[in-house]
């Protein structure tokens, strides 16, 4: 809540001056670390969802396998 | 490369990616010498060179993978261009996002239409659009073929951007291959960076060095994740056929 308060005291603000630069290099790692975490999250979600596909078919081969036995 | 060959590297690429990732912030923030004009609000510009530098590499190692692929056919070229791009945008993404916010300060604006925030908006359109191209084409080869003479034309844009602001007059500043004197007056009319000689502008130059080391490595890491995650779905894909052959089979 309060982080989303500050960020968006920066983003409405009209005039910038000296005492605010700290909270544009906040926001800018924040801005920087959040795209590049939503690309790892990306990665492992994508991942973990493939490698579920391929324990699914895979028991799916072993059934089929096992009934035709 | 195999999937256990890139199973036994990802995890020590993946932290020593993020060891480097951690020294170059440490250094960003308690090494590099604050900036006379902007004071520390120009440590963003550590993580925009660095993150603006692996796209253009990541774009590049796309153009070699597309013009390898051309020649050899061999997939792995083309999934090797595939995986670049797609990092190559989140980097991109990442450099346009973090000059923003610097730009607020610097200029007093979020965004201006010149002529090097114009040419990344095009760069980052153009490659957006390759995964369109690439989802509008359903055979393989031909997705393969096609996506490979894109990605080469592609790099067009990346090379615009980058000598736009040596060309046209910009208000971006000029880092690299300014003259001394257009560095000087740049720096002093706008207050970018101190590039006056000296340990305190070595400072920053190591600064930056690292950043973009470790902006390098974690390139590479997320491409050969990208990779692997590559290998896994060619996995799924014919795993599927397998089942769906053994259902056909069971029908019939």
């Amino acid at each position: 809540m309060f982080a989303n308060l500050f960020f968006l005291n920066i983003a409405w603000q009209s005039s910038v001056t000296p005492n605010t630069f700290n909270n544009y290099l906040m926001l800018g790692y924040t801005v920087m670390a959040v795209i590049g975490l939503v690309y790892i999250v990306s990665l492992a979600v994508r991942q973990r969802n493939l490698r579920q596909d391929i324990q699914l078919m895979e028991r799916l081969l072993q059934d089929d396998e096992e009934t035709a036995g | 490369m195999s999937l256990a060959k890139l199973n036994r590297w990802i995890p020590s690429l993946n932290w020593l990616a993020a060891i480097t990732l951690i020294i170059s912030l440490g250094m960003n923030f308690f090494y590099a010498p604050t900036e006379r004009t902007m004071g520390n609000v120009q440590r963003i510009f550590y993580f925009h060179v660095g993150s603006a530098w692996v796209g253009a590499v990541a774009f590049f190692v796309a153009l070699v993978g597309g013009a390898l692929y051309l020649r050899r056919k061999e997939r792995v070229w083309d999934t090797i261009a595939l995986s670049s791009v797609e990092i190559g945008l989140v980097f991109l993404t990442i450099a346009t996002a973090a000059g923003s916010v610097w730009g607020k300060p610097a200029w007093n604006t979020w965004w201006d239409w010149s002529p090097r925030l114009t040419l990344i908006t095009v760069a980052w359109l153009t490659y957006a659009a390759y995964f369109m191209l690439r989802g509008a084409i359903e055979e393989e080869e031909k997705r393969a073929r096609f996506a490979a003479v894109y990605v080469i034309v592609a790099f067009v844009t990346i090379i615009m951007t980058y000598i736009s602001i040596r060309i046209f007059r910009d208000i971006h500043p000029v880092v690299f291959g300014g003259t001394i004197e257009t560095v000087q007056t740049a720096s002093e009319a706008e207050g970018l960076q101190d590039f006056a000689p000296g340990l305190e502008s070595m400072k920053m130059g190591i600064t930056l060095t690292a950043n973009t080391i470790s902006f390098t490595i974690l390139y590479i890491a997320w491409l050969l994740n990208r990779l692997r995650l590559q290998y896994l779905a060619d996995n799924v894909d014919s795993l599927k056929m397998r089942v769906a052959s053994r259902l056909q089979g069971g029908k019939a």
